[in-house]
C-alpha cells in the first residue's frame, strides 16, 4: 500500500464517503494530493507518517471485509492512539470544508469554537459538506434552472460519485 | 484615459456608476446629451471569474468578500485581527463591511468612525448606540453586485406614513407621489428584467386595497415569468394560512426577482444559491448591465479610480466637481482635476454622497456644506433592521438550493397596527442556516469537534423550553465521524429553515453621517456615524417578529433554534454592536443592506435636502439619486424604487436641459 492508498482508506473511515468519491479513477481535481500535502504541512510529516503506519498496523488486525471496515479501523486507531484523534478530526474537517481548522476552547459553554482557513478555490468547491447536504457549493452549481423545486438524487449518489 | 471634453462641454456629470447613476447616464446619453461619470472604484473586470475566485478563497464569505479593495488577508493576521483586515486609512477607496461591525470601536479596522458609547446606559435605553448594520461597494456597477434581486414595489401607504398612521414622515405629496411613480415602477421592472407572477402581485395588492391598475398600470406584463418556488416555499405556503398577524391572515407570495427565469439578455438562473455575494453567471441583474448600455450610446464617458472630492459653487449653482485619481489602492494620488457640466448628479449611495456634500464646505456662504441649508445632509440614516429566526423542519425541505430567497410573507407590510408598531415583510430564506449560524461550517464543527455553537449537540433548550439536541440517542457534545457523521449532518442540513423580518425604521435626525477627523489614504475624511434604534414603534416590531416566528415554526411542525443573543455590553472597547433589550427580552438586529435616507426629499426646504423632483432645494442644477433620497424606509427592498426614482429623475433632468 502506498501512503496515498492508506491516506484514502483513513479518509474513507473518517468522512463516511466512498472511495469513488474521494479518489475516483479519473480524478481531474486530484484534491486528495492537495489534502495529503496540506495535512503534512499542518501537523508535520512525521505525524502523518506515524498515523498512516498505525492505520496499516491496525488494518491488519481488523477482521472482515465489511463496508464499514475503514470506520472500524478508525475506531481502533482513536482508542489505541488518542493523541492522533484531533489531527485526524482536522483532516476530516478539511475534506468536508476544504479549509484547515483552528479549534479554540472558548467559549466553554459550547465546548469551544472553530475557525478555518480556505486552502484554495478548488478545495472550497470540492468540499464534501455540499455533497452531504445533497446540494452544490454555494456559487458553483452544475444543476439547471428550476432544480430546486424537486428533491435531489438520493444521498447515496453523493457519497459514491466523484466529487 | 484622460477625459475628452466634447464640443460644447458635458451636459451632465454623474458621481457614481451603480444602478442609479448608470440609469440616469443611459437615459440621458441615449438622447444624444453628453455625460461624464466619475467612478471612485475600478472598472468592471473583463471576467467576473476574477471576483469569483476572490470569493471562493475568502475565509468569511461576506457580501463584500469578492470585491476590491481586498478586505481579508490584506495584512498579516494577528490575534486581534484574525482575518487580516486592512486599516481603512491605508486605502484610497475604503468602505464599510459587515466584518467591521463587531470591530466598530476600533478605527484601525472599521471605516466608519463611532464615538465610544456613553457610560452607564441601560441595555434597554433608547439612547444606546450601535454599529450600522449594512455595507456597500465602491466599484463600477456599485452595490447591486451583491444585492439579492428582490424587486418589490412599495405600497401606497408607505408614502403617507404620517398622514395615515401619525408615524415618521410622508414622502412629498403623500399617496400622489406613489401615483406619479407607478409608470416608473413599470419601466424599472423592464430595466432590471424582473421575473414575476403578475396575478400573485395583483392578489397581494388587493389585500392592501390597491386596484390592479394602480400597481403597474393597465396591460402590464412582467418581462419574464416567475422564478420557480423552492420546496421550502411550498411548505410555508401550505402551513401559514392558519395564522394571522394583528388579525391579518398570512399567505406566501412568490417574490418578483431581478434574475432571469428564461435565457435572454442574461443567462437563465441556475440556482447557485449565491446571489449575495456574487452571482457567478450574471443571471441576476447588476448595475454593470445598465452601465454597459450607457457606454454603448457613445455619449457617456466614464473615468475609473476617480474620487470626487469637492463640489464647487458659483453663486447658487454648481460650477464644477473636483476629483482625485489613483492607480493602486494603497498608492499615492496620481492627479487632480475639475470637471464642469450644465447639470450635476450625485449617485454615490447614502454614505459617500452626504460625505461629499459635507466635505464641500469652502464655498462662500455654504460653510455647512453644499445643498445643506436645511442642515439635513447626512441625517436620517436608516436601514431595514432585521430580525432573524431559524429552525429545523420536520421533514426534508432541501435547503441550500435555488436562489437565496424566492418567496416572502408580505401580509404584514401594512395595516392598522402601523399606528403602534413598524411594518415588516418576512423573507423566506432558501440558504438554510448560512446567514443565521454561518453554516455549513458551524454545524460541521459542532459534530466533528464536539462543540455546540448551533445548539444541536448539547443540552440547550430553545426559548420555548424544548430540548434542542438533534439526536437524543447521542450524548451531549458528541464527536462523530464516518457514517454516523454523514447521516447526522445530512438530516440537519436538509431541514434548515430561516426567516428574515425586514422591519421599517423611522427617520431620526440624530442617526447621521458626519465627517470624522480620521482620513482615508487620499486624505479625505472618513464617515463618522451615529446610529440608534430609539422608537418603540420599531422595537415593538421585534417583539412581534419574535412571536410570529414561533407561531410559524409551530404551524410548520418545525423546531425553533433561534438563539437568544447576548448579553448586551453597553460601554467600553467590547461594547456590543447590535444587541439591545426591550420589554424584558433581548434582541440582535442585522442589517438588510439597505442604506437609506441621508439626503431626503421633502415638501419643505427647511427640513429636506431635495424636492420631489430629486433636485437640490439650494442648487437648481444639482440632483441626487439612490436610496438616500427616501424620506422613510418603506416596506419593500429598495432597489426597484431606486431604479424607478432614477428613471423619474432622468426625465426631470432632461426637462431641465431642454
Amino acid at each position: 500500500m502506498t501512503p496515498m492508498d492508506t491516506f484514502i482508506s483513513l479518509s474513507i473511515g473518517l468522512t463516511g464517503f466512498k472511495r469513488g468519491a474521494l479518489a475516483p479513477d479519473d480524478d481531474t481535481h486530484d484534491i486528495k494530493s492537495l489534502y495529503l500535502k496540506t495535512f503534512a504541512e499542518r501537523v508535520t510529516q512525521a505525524t502523518v507518517d506515524d498515523i498512516l503506519l498505525w492505520y496499516r498496523l491496525i488494518d491488519k488486525r481488523v477482521l472482515g471485509n465489511t463496508p464499514d471496515r475503514e470506520e472500524r479501523v478508525v475506531t481502533v486507531l482513536f482508542a489505541d492512539k488518542p493523541e492522533y484523534e484531533l489531527p485526524c478530526r482536522k483532516l476530516l474537517f478539511l475534506w468536508y470544508a476544504g479549509a484547515w481548522p483552528t479549534v479554540v476552547d472558548t467559549p466553554a459553554s459550547t465546548h469551544g469554537q472553530t475557525f478555518s482557513e480556505v486552502i484554495s478555490a478548488e478545495s472550497y468547491t470540492q468540499g464534501l459538506v455540499w455533497r452531504v447536504m445533497q446540494s452544490h457549493p454555494m456559487g458553483s452549481t452544475t444543476y439547471n434552472y428550476g432544480y430546486w423545486a424537486n428533491p435531489p438524487p438520493p444521498l447515496s449518489a453523493y457519497l459514491e460519485n466523484p466529487v | 484615459m484622460s477625459i475628452v471634453t466634447p464640443t460644447g462641454g458635458f451636459d451632465v456629470v454623474i458621481v457614481g456608476s451603480g444602478i442609479a447613476g448608470s440609469i440616469v447616464a443611459y437615459q440621458i446619453g441615449k438622447t444624444g446629451k453628453k455625460v461624464l461619470i466619475l467612478e471612485g472604484g475600478p472598472p468592471v473586470p473583463k471576467s467576473r471569474e476574477e471576483y469569483l475566485q476572490t470569493f471562493f478563497t475568502s475565509n468569511a464569505k461576506t457580501p463584500e468578500s469578492p470585491y476590491p479593495p481586498t478586505i481579508q488577508g490584506a495584512v498579516p493576521a494577528t490575534d486581534d485581527n484574525p482575518l487580516g483586515q486592512p486599516n481603512p486609512s491605508s486605502l484610497n477607496t475604503p468602505r464599510y463591511t459587515v466584518l467591521q461591525i463587531n470591530a466598530w470601536q476600533n478605527p484601525n479596522v472599521s471605516y466608519f468612525v463611532y464615538d465610544a458609547p456613553k457610560q452607564g446606559i441601560a441595555p434597554d435605553s433608547p439612547e444606546l448606540t450601535f454599529a450600522f448594520g449594512s455595507s456597500y461597494e465602491r466599484v463600477a456597477g456599485g452595490t447591486t453586485w451583491h444585492w439579492l434581486g428582490t424587486s418589490l414595489n412599495n405600497l401606497p401607504n408607505d408614502f403617507q406614513l404620517k398622514t395615515k398612521y401619525g408615524q415618521g414622515v410622508d414622502w412629498p405629496g403623500g399617496v400622489q407621489f406613489y401615483q406619479n411613480l407607478v409608470p416608473y415602477y413599470r419601466k424599472a421592472t423592464e430595466v432590471i428584467g424582473v421575473s414575476a407572477d403578475k396575478q400573485a402581485m395583483v392578489d397581494l395588492y388587493k389585500t392592501f386595497d390597491v386596484e390592479p391598475s394602480g400597481v403597474y398600470g393597465d396591460n402590464y406584463g412582467f418581462p419574464m415569468p416567475a422564478i420557480v418556488e423552492s420546496m421550502n416555499d411550498v411548505l410555508y405556503a401550505q402551513k401559514v394560512t392558519t395564522l394571522k398577524i394583528d388579525n391579518i391572515p398570512l399567505f406566501v407570495t412568490p417574490t418578483p426577482q431581478g434574475r432571469n427565469s428564461r435565457p435572454g439578455n442574461r443567462r437563465q438562473c441556475a440556482g447557485n444559491t449565491n446571489c449575495i455575494p456574487i452571482c457567478p453567471i450574471q443571471a441576476k441583474y447588476d448595475g454593470s448591465v445598465t452601465l454597459a448600455q450607457a457606454l454603448q450610446t457613445g455619449n457617456v464617458q466614464i473615468q475609473y479610480k476617480t474620487v470626487a472630492s469637492n463640489i464647487r459653487l458659483s453663486g447658487d449653482r454648481v460650477s464644477g466637481i473636483d476629483y482625485i485619481t489613483y492607480d493602486s489602492q494603497t498608492g499615492p494620488p496620481t492627479g487632480t482635476g475639475t470637471v464642469s457640466a450644465k447639470l450635476y448628479v450625485l449617485a454615490a449611495h447614502a454614505i459617500e454622497t452626504p460625505k461629499l456634500l459635507l466635505m464641500s464646505k469652502n464655498n462662500p456662504g455654504w460653510k455647512n456644506g453644499v445643498a445643506n441649508s436645511s442642515g439635513q445632509v447626512g441625517r436620517n440614516l436608516m436601514d431595514h433592521v432585521m430580525y432573524l429566526a431559524w429552525g429545523l423542519a420536520k421533514d426534508p425541505i432541501y435547503a441550500f438550493r435555488g436562489p437565496l430567497s424566492t418567496s416572502g410573507i408580505e401580509a404584514a407590510r401594512d395595516g392598522a397596527f402601523r399606528s403602534q408598531r413598524a411594518a415588516y415583510r418576512i423573507e423566506i430564506g432558501n440558504e438554510g442556516w448560512n446567514w443565521a449560524t454561518n453554516d455549513p461550517n458551524t454545524t460541521l464543527s459542532d459534530f466533528v469537534f464536539g462543540q455546540n455553537n448551533t445548539q444541536l449537540n448539547g443540552d440547550s433548550l430553545n426559548q420555548q423550553n424544548q430540548p434542542l439536541r438533534f439526536d437524543p440517542t447521542l450524548p451531549a457534545f458528541s464527536k462523530l465521524f464516518g457514517t454516523r457523521l454523514v447521516n447526522t449532518l445530512n438530516a440537519i442540513y436538509v431541514r434548515q429553515l430561516r426567516l428574515g423580518y425586514l422591519i421599517e425604521q423611522l427617520p431620526d435626525p440624530d442617526n447621521r453621517v458626519q465627517l470624522s477627523s480620521l482620513r482615508d489614504h487620499l486624505g479625505l475624511p472618513r464617515p463618522a456615524v451615529t446610529y440608534r434604534i430609539r422608537e418603540d414603534y420599531v422595537r415593538n416590531a421585534f417583539v412581534s417578529a419574535k412571536q410570529v416566528s414561533t407561531q410559524i415554526f409551530n404551524a410548520l411542525g418545525a423546531k425553533e433554534y433561534t438563539q437568544l443573543p447576548g448579553p448586551v455590553q453597553t460601554s467600553g472597547d467590547t461594547a456590543t454592536a447590535s444587541l439591545f433589550e426591550y420589554k424584558g427580552d433581548r434582541f440582535a438586529f442585522y442589517g438588510a443592506g439597505h442604506i437609506i435616507g441621508t439626503y431626503r426629499m421633502g415638501s419643505n426646504p427647511r427640513d429636506s435636502v431635495l424636492n420631489a423632483r430629486q433636485q437640490s432645494w439650494d442648487h437648481s442644477n444639482l440632483y441626487m439619486v439612490g436610496s438616500g433620497v427616501f424620506p422613510s424606509t418603506a416596506t419593500a427592498n429598495p432597489t426597484l424604487t431606486i431604479a424607478a426614482l432614477a428613471l423619474q429623475a432622468a426625465d426631470n433632468i432632461l426637462h431641465d436641459l431642454v
